[in-house]
């Protein structure tokens, strides 16, 4: 683990949880793995102060632990995936509450806040919230009257609402595991189930590592728990769905991929009958994992707008969201496919009258550009003459062409667009879709997610380096190693202006440099210089800087907040709020009002970078072989 | 020649060069269609401009002429090649026997050029003999020193009246074995004019008064000329998925070549290929499929979208967003200050540059104070923040006393 994600990992603990938990939390990232004793040696901390410490992180999901069966010593291990999530915080809410409404974001936020949370708590909770409210409290949004949650099967369907959308998930004990004592332990687990079966044959590792990761990802999926595949459910699934009695909402929600009326319209009734769906002592926290899939629907819906434009990108976004239920994370280290072709056979697919449906409500233009009328005009044109035999069987054509389309009703025209749309998306260099026939229509999101880090790495460099570099990058990954001279030809540039960029590219690590001697020599005169440029290194590179650059915002936030915090303080004086115009001096309005617009500056560039590590990190599915060879 | 010849000598030789005349008119026919034609015998006799029995007497006062060039084929038969007139003329004027082997090797060579090492080894002479033969030749208008493109530095030289090939003269894009980056830099501008007419529907929508005077909250009088209102903004639209007119290459050779777009340059379509590819490395254009480009839209070179984000996060003159015409919007790292920090190695809280007293930050995120002080000649050191800092407490307290 590099230094400086360890550093940011710790100033956003400190900067949520105080200076407790990040030293507790500092030794951990620091140290590895340690005992409690351990923790005791290298921090100056009481037991007290550390145990307090502990509880506290481990509540936030911050660190893990583990003890093993034959032993009683707990070790503790830092989350760092969950510590740096903490910067998403805001970005979850916002998702959640575009999703499932105001109310379902104020859940996300308490659970965010509090790590996991029983069900039980958080009824309490609401129910003191509610009370909080009446009493002038200026910080509440208001919300819609039938937003509030105000009875407990409300908040119930609420949080079944999250659940089935797995944006919260149930806490299991194996959630405060280490992932590497849970391999360990399934590994022993299937070793002593295959020994028993198998006494002889320890030969097929391959078959015993399938059933190490089967289990693991009955682990990870919730046993008992539904999992969907590939869109489809299979006959055990459906069953135990049935079992719990939301089959119908969910078969339903996906079909016409209205969620938010489908799910209440089914489930409220039941709940009616039913107020206490869950067990009172069921925990729930966010899952951050499916966030991050909405996060990469946001990031390709931008792409798309770059790309061809923002009302083929609002399809794309009703695409994405149809698909969004059926899809659970990013990166699945436990896929089932075997290869890539395998990997978009089980990929989900939507149909488009789904898309139609979604898309029903917005009232935005989606034609196309008119090719007809450019055309004609180049035929009266001056130079038309050469395509005009052509062009009047052509124009005979488009002349019918117009009048069927004058017939259509405003619902079929609308209805053509969008099929159009979908066609132009798929039509794209970028395939955005891929059509499997029958109007059913998948994602390729291997494909996409390496278009997108390639895209974040170019405008990286582009910016560093100018535009030269990532011209010669492109380049280079193209064609592969090439001498300079080579480097040139292709990017119509002299050799002299390329050769200062890719100097400076090497300086930085982006670009390499081999050394091929002509002869036993060795002179420089009579050696080969090959450039490449190798795009993973690069994005480790740059991932590095930018949790360096991340954890020096975090600070800049610190120490610009200490000049103003005296005056912070003033204003948080429970005698000047409710008061401010009348006890704040101008001064000291006109530095709240500088600080405030500097931080949202500042948190706004942070908020930015981690979408940029987003996309170096989280959204790079694993290695899968490429085709699908039979072996 | 002779410097006497008696009467029958001097007949003579007037019919051969007439003969010899008429042939080398009847070659030089032949060559307009062929220009490479070695000619044979047999060519001469079967032009039917002199006497079979004459040829040979015509063929030889060509060759003691210098106007035709004699080479003997593998197999043994004699061929012959032509000279320009003017060539010969000059030839007729050199005595050197030196000068001529150098002539003939560095003929042999032809468009591609003779590199003088790869001379000195063919002729064997001495270096100082040999460069002698080339600086005279050189100064007849004979030969001339060309570079190559493949390698610059190597001294080629080639027949004066020839034109290098286009492996050592590089193409259309090279002159004097430079890379012509004024040429392509016009052409890629045209390439992208051209392609983009096609590529997109571009419409241009007047904004609405009401939503534009907002900007000027300090009314929006246009009679007093004061505030004009914004640009025309683009609407873009992309071409149907069935839309099969975007350009190709071919059709980019023809609107080149029929328009005349280049003075004086005819496009291979192999030259127009490499620009095109280099465009699209340059994210200009993108391939729609084989050899069928439209512009990026990303490089479509339009005025900003209103909507979109100004650079004000990024006004400082000296970070001045190296490449930003709207098509580089960067990414959060890049357009925060430690993406171009010289010291972002050393940087560390604690160490003698961190976050907390970081100039760049300080430039960053209070662009006009800094820029401000930046043209009195201030820039913001640590100690002139101190100075400013204690002006702004004791107008600070100023205040205070008057409240």
């Amino acid at each position: 683990m590099s230094q400086p994600l360890s550093e940011l990992c710790t100033l956003l603990v400190d900067d949520l949880y105080g200076e407790l938990c990040s030293r507790v939390f500092a030794i951990l990232i620091h140290y590895g793995r340690l005992s409690l004793q351990g923790l005791l040696k290298y921090s100056s901390l009481t037991v007290r102060h550390l145990k307090h410490g502990l509880a506290v992180l481990i509540q936030q999901h911050l660190i893990l632990h583990y003890t093993p069966e034959d032993d009683d010593i707990t070790f503790y291990e830092a989350n760092w995936q969950h510590a740096y999530g903490l910067v998403r915080s805001g970005k979850i809410v916002q998702i959640i509450e575009d999703r499932y409404g105001e109310a379902s974001g104020g859940i996300a936020t308490n659970l965010l806040l509090l790590g996991h949370v029983r069900v039980k708590d958080m009824a309490e909770a609401y129910g003191v919230q509610k009370k909080k409210r009446n009493t002038a409290n200026g910080h509440t949004p208001a919300f819609a009257e039938e937003d509030l949650i105000q009875t407990n099967a409300q908040l119930h369907s609420k949080i079944r609402e999250l659940e089935q959308g797995g944006y919260i998930i149930r806490v299991d004990e194996k959630h405060f595991t280490p992932p590497e004592d849970l391999h360990n332990e399934a590994e022993r687990i299937v070793r002593s189930d295959w020994l028993k079966e198998h006494p002889k044959d320890s030969k097929k590792d391959n078959d015993r590592k399938i059933k190490v990761n089967d289990l693991k990802r009955k682990w990870r999926d919730g046993e008992g728990r539904a999992q969907k595949k590939s869109g489809k459910l299979n006959l055990q699934n459906l069953e135990s769905l049935l079992n719990d009695g939301d089959a119908p909402a969910r078969k339903k929600r996906r079909v016409n991929g209205n969620r938010a009326i489908a799910a209440m319209s089914d489930s409220d009734d039941e709940q009616a009958d039913a107020p206490s769906l869950f067990d009172d002592e069921t925990a729930f926290r966010i899952n951050i994992e499916k966030c991050e899939v909405a996060m990469r629907n946001q990031r390709l819906v931008e792409f798309a707008t770059r790309y061809i434009g923002s009302a083929t990108a609002k399809v794309y976004e009703a695409l994405l969201r149809c698909l969004e239920d059926n899809v659970m994370r990013c990166r699945d280290e436990l896929s089932l496919a075997v290869s890539q072709d395998d990997e978009m056979e089980r990929a989900p697919y939507v149909n488009t009258g789904a898309i139609m449906n979604a898309l029903a409500k917005e009232k935005m233009d989606l034609s196309l550009g008119k090719p007809k009328k450019r055309e004609a005009e180049r035929a009266n044109g001056v130079n038309g003459h050469h395509r005009s035999h052509d062009g009047e069987g052509s124009e005979a054509a488009r002349e019918a062409e117009r009048e069927a389309e004058q017939n259509l009703t405003d619902e079929q025209r609308r209805a053509q667009s969008i099929e159009q749309q979908l066609e132009l998306l798929a039509a794209d260099p970028r395939h955005f879709i891929t059509n499997v026939g029958r109007g059913k229509w998948k994602v390729n999101y291997r494909s996409l997610t390496q278009q997108l880090l390639s895209h974040d790495i170019e405008t990286t460099i582009k910016d560093k380096f100018g535009d030269y570099a990532a011209m010669a990058m492109r380049i280079m990954k193209d064609k592969g190693k090439l001498d300079e001279k080579q480097i040139s030809t292709y990017a119509l540039l002299r050799t002299r202006e390329l050769r200062s960029t890719l100097g400076q590219m090497q300086g930085a690590g982006y670009v390499e440099n081999q050394e091929i001697p002509k002869d036993n020599s060795r002179q420089p005169s009579r050696t080969l210089y090959l450039w490449f440029f190798d795009e993973d290194r690069c994005r480790q590179l740059i991932l590095t800087d930018v949790y360096k650059s991340m954890s020096r915002i975090l600070q800049r936030i610190k120490s610009e907040k200490s000049v103003v915090q005296p005056v912070i303080d003033k204003a948080e004086r429970s005698d000047v709020v409710g008061h401010e115009d009348d006890l704040l001096t101008i001064i000291e309005k006109n530095a709240l009002r500088s600080w405030m617009e500097t931080e949202e500056q500042l948190l706004a560039q942070l908020s930015r970078q981690d979408d940029l590590v987003a996309v170096l990190r989280d959204y790079q599915m694993p290695y899968l072989r490429p085709t699908d060879e039979d072996a | 020649m002779a410097p006497k010849m008696s009467p029958a000598d001097m007949a003579k030789e007037k019919a051969s060069q007439a003969m010899g005349q008429a042939l080398y008119g009847a070659c030089q026919e032949h060559l307009e269609r062929d220009p490479d034609y070695f000619f044979a015998q047999e060519d001469f006799e079967s032009y039917n401009v002199v006497p079979r029995a004459e040829t040979g007497n015509a063929v030889q006062w060509l060759v003691n002429n210098h106007l035709v060039r004699v080479y003997t084929s593998q197999d043994g038969q004699v061929l012959f090649k032509l000279r320009p007139e003017d060539v010969a003329k000059r030839l007729r004027t050199n005595p050197a026997e030196m000068e001529d082997l150098v002539y003939q090797h560095i003929e042999d060579s032809s468009t591609a050029g003779l590199w003088t090492k790869t001379l000195k080894a063919r002729a064997n002479m001495q270096t100082n003999v040999l460069n002698k033969a080339i600086k005279s030749l050189e100064s007849k208008k004979l030969i001339k020193l060309i570079v190559s493109v493949k390698s610059p530095t190597k001294k080629m030289y080639m027949l004066w009246h020839l034109s290098a090939a286009e492996d050592v003269a590089g193409g259309a894009f090279y002159d004097g074995g430079e890379l012509d980056a004024g040429l392509i830099y016009e052409m890629s501008n045209m390439i992208r004019v051209i392609v983009q007419a096609r590529s997109w529907d571009i419409s241009w929508e007047h904004i609405p008064r009401d939503e534009w005077a907002a900007a000027y909250p300090g009314g929006t009088s246009t009679s007093t000329g004061k505030f004009k209102p914004p640009d025309p903004r683009p609407i873009v639209r992309p071409m149907p998925p069935d839309y099969s007119d975007y350009h190709t290459t071919d059709s980019l050779l023809k609107e080149f070549n029929d328009k005349r777009v280049l003075n004086n340059v005819t496009l291979t379509k192999h030259d127009l290929q490499m620009v095109l590819d280099a465009m699209v490395y340059d994210g200009k254009l993108e391939a729609m499929s084989d050899e069928t480009y439209r512009v990026a839209r990303p490089a479509l070179g339009l005025p900003r979208d209103s909507q979109a984000p100004s650079g004000s996060l990024w006004d400082m003159e000296d970070y001045g967003s190296g490449s930003g015409h709207g098509n580089a919007q960067g990414n959060g790292y890049t357009r925060a200050p430690c993406s171009r920090c010289p010291v972002f190695n050393l940087c560390e809280e604690g160490g003698p540059v961190s976050a907390s007293n970081c100039e760049y930050f300080e430039r960053w995120l209070r662009p006009k104070k800094n820029k401000m002080l930046a043209e009195e000649g201030m820039l913001m050191t640590p100690a002139l923040k101190e100075r400013v800092d204690a002006q702004l407490e004791a107008l600070r307290k100023k205040e205070e006393g008057v409240a």
